[in-house]
């Protein structure tokens, strides 16, 4: 085969599961960054947090606790966006067609689905977190609202875990169904489900980082950012845990989706 | 590999969808440097064959080797060397046809950003699409669409190209530059192709393969396939009583069948005879012994292609 025609060109060598991997990460955040979808992410979620944060923060009778809580609800909503974000990664390309064109060349399949996750997990957790939230730190300096910069990134770390889970839940989805549909309303559904389960539950799910349950002051990501004590701490673990179980699942069901 | 050697080789290759074969025992035999037509109607099990051949779907039973490798074991290792062009090819739309090129090269090669320009730029200018090279591919037609899938099928210039209905969504000018380059390919690279336009096969292909219903009904070189179709028959148009002229065909030792086509005091026979030698010295002279008749038309039947796929299709070979 004639290797490159092109002075300095050089057919790629990579083998097994990173086959493939460079250019598709290159893509893959090319599709984040190299488009207007960054700066139009960030632009609206810090508009969407630090706008809701202002009624409160800047109102007749500011208060630190409900700041902080407001915060981790509308971080929420940015988790859930993403659900709305992701559901054409993996279904969309298979329905379109372009997932059987790119795993037509030379790469793995565990290649395809880490460009789908890292690129899309770094994009979403830059654009509608950590810059709508290093925004809310300002924010709250100039209100003179204080807030340990430490605790606050502690904060924002539990909010990225519960973006990663609707993440991974609708990559996982996207493997397991060829319609969009189930792949944004199971999200969505168990989004605002959980909360009609009952404290008992809800304690231990997703839900209870971002709103107070079962009587308390704060959601998680509040008690965190004012340094008070966690009591639902365990839906943290059940969190990350539910991340691994549904990147696995997805990882295990697209080696063996036909295309 | 030599010339001559087969660059894609299956043995009962079966793919199955809940019990129902899409794709029954295939034995295809396509040859290095051919430019191998994938005949069939819809849903005979064109697209089904070539994914089990990419590696993107897997087969329910029987092997296949391309290159000499493994289908399902090999596929990385044999994707390095093909060039693929999907039916309705899609891209991704952020991406302009430059940038898609880009991609596509980015598979196969490593270094200087202008060296994979260059080959970009060689692959525009062969598919003529170098006006249209910055503008999102979301803009273009199904035609340039298909000719940026050729492109970057061709970027690395692959031992094999598969493509499947490269000319299906094209114009009659889009369909005879689309050929062109096919036929360019044959010098350095095998072209495997599917498509119902008879014509096209007939004007670029050496090899064909006839898939219905998920099997073969006939394989070989188009000479062969067309021999295949081995009735001899000639077309005769005359005036006069026909019924007396097919009855003097009939009683000829070398005359088939004659059928009559009448149109007022006109017919067209289709006489099919055994030999053609007794048939172009006295054919037309047994019809003029009759003095009422006048011959106004008389020609050999050429086989082509549509009828050898016709009666292939429906004449039987569904099992």
């Amino acid at each position: 085969m004639a290797s490159g025609d092109v002075a300095g060109l050089v057919r790629l060598d990579e083998r097994g599961w990173r086959r493939g991997m460079t250019n598709l990460m290159r893509a893959g955040f090319g599709a984040w960054w190299r488009t207007s979808t960054w700066w139009v992410q960030a632009l609206l979620w810090t508009a969407v947090i630090n706008g809701s944060l202002a009624v409160v923060i800047w109102g007749d009778a500011p208060d630190d606790v409900s700041a902080f809580t407001l915060f981790g609800v509308m971080t929420m909503f940015a988790a859930i966006a993403v659900a709305i974000v992701m559901q054409e990664a993996i279904v969309g390309e298979k329905r379109s067609g372009t997932a059987a064109w790119v795993l037509s060349k030379p790469t793995s399949r565990t290649a395809f689905m880490l460009s789908k996750l890292v690129p899309n997990a770094v994009g979403a957790l830059a654009t509608m977190l950590v810059i709508p939230s290093a925004a809310t730190l300002l924010h709250l300096a100039v209100a003179g609202v204080e807030v340990s910069p430490l605790r606050f990134a502690l904060g924002v770390t539990v909010a990225a875990l519960n973006l990663l889970f609707y993440l991974t839940l609708t990559l996982m989805l996207g493997t397991l169904f060829n319609g969009a549909g189930p792949v944004i309303a199971v999200p969505l559904a168990f989004a605002f489900g959980q909360q009609l389960l009952g404290p008992a539950v809800t304690a231990y799910l997703p839900w209870s980082l971002v709103v107070p349950v079962g009587g308390a002051e704060s959601s998680v990501i509040g008690a965190i950012i004012g340094g008070e004590p966690v009591e639902t701490s365990a839906a943290i673990v059940v969190t990350a845990v539910a991340c691994v179980v549904f990147t696995v699942v997805a990882f295990w069901r697209w080696a063996r989706t036909e295309l | 590999m030599g010339e001559g050697e087969l660059v894609v080789a299956t043995d009962a290759l079966t793919k199955s969808y809940g019990g129902v074969d899409a794709v029954k025992a295939l034995r295809l035999e396509v040859p290095r440097h051919s430019i191998f037509g994938f005949l069939g109607p819809n849903g005979a099990g064109k697209t089904t064959t070539m994914k089990m051949l990419l590696g993107l779907i897997r087969p329910s039973g029987g092997t296949g080797s391309i290159f000499g490798l493994d289908i399902v074991r090999d596929s990385p290792e044999i994707r390095a060397r093909i060039g693929y062009l999907p039916q309705d090819p899609r891209f991704y739309e952020h991406m302009s046809a430059r940038e898609t090129l880009r991609f596509a090269a980015g598979f196969f090669f490593s270094g200087p950003a202008a060296g994979i320009d260059a080959r970009v730029e060689r692959m525009l200018a062969l598919v003529g699409l170098e006006d249209k090279a910055d503008r999102p591919i979301k803009s273009f037609s199904g035609g340039e669409r298909q000719r940026l899938g050729i492109a970057q099928a061709q970027i690395h210039e692959p031992e094999l190209l598969i493509l499947d209905e490269p000319a299906a969504a094209l114009d009659p000018l889009g369909r005879r530059d689309v050929l062109a380059i096919l036929e360019g390919f044959r010098e350095t690279s095998t072209v495997f192709y599917s498509t119902h336009i008879l014509d096209d096969v007939q004007r670029v292909s050496d090899t064909v393969c006839i898939l219905n219903k998920g099997e073969i009904a006939a394989q070989g070189s188009i000479g062969d396939v067309l021999a295949g179709g081995d009735e001899i028959a000639y077309a005769v148009e005359v005036r006069g009583d026909v019924g007396r002229a097919r009855a003097a065909l009939l009683a000829q030792a070398w005359v088939t069948e004659v059928s009559v086509a009448a149109r007022g005091d006109a017919a067209t026979l289709r006489v099919t005879v055994t030999d053609p030698e007794p048939a172009d010295a006295h054919m037309q002279r047994v019809l003029l012994e009759d003095e009422s008749l006048v011959v106004t038309q008389f020609r050999r039947e050429t086989t082509d292609l549509e009828r050898i796929f016709i009666d292939l299709v429906e004449g039987g070979h569904d099992g």
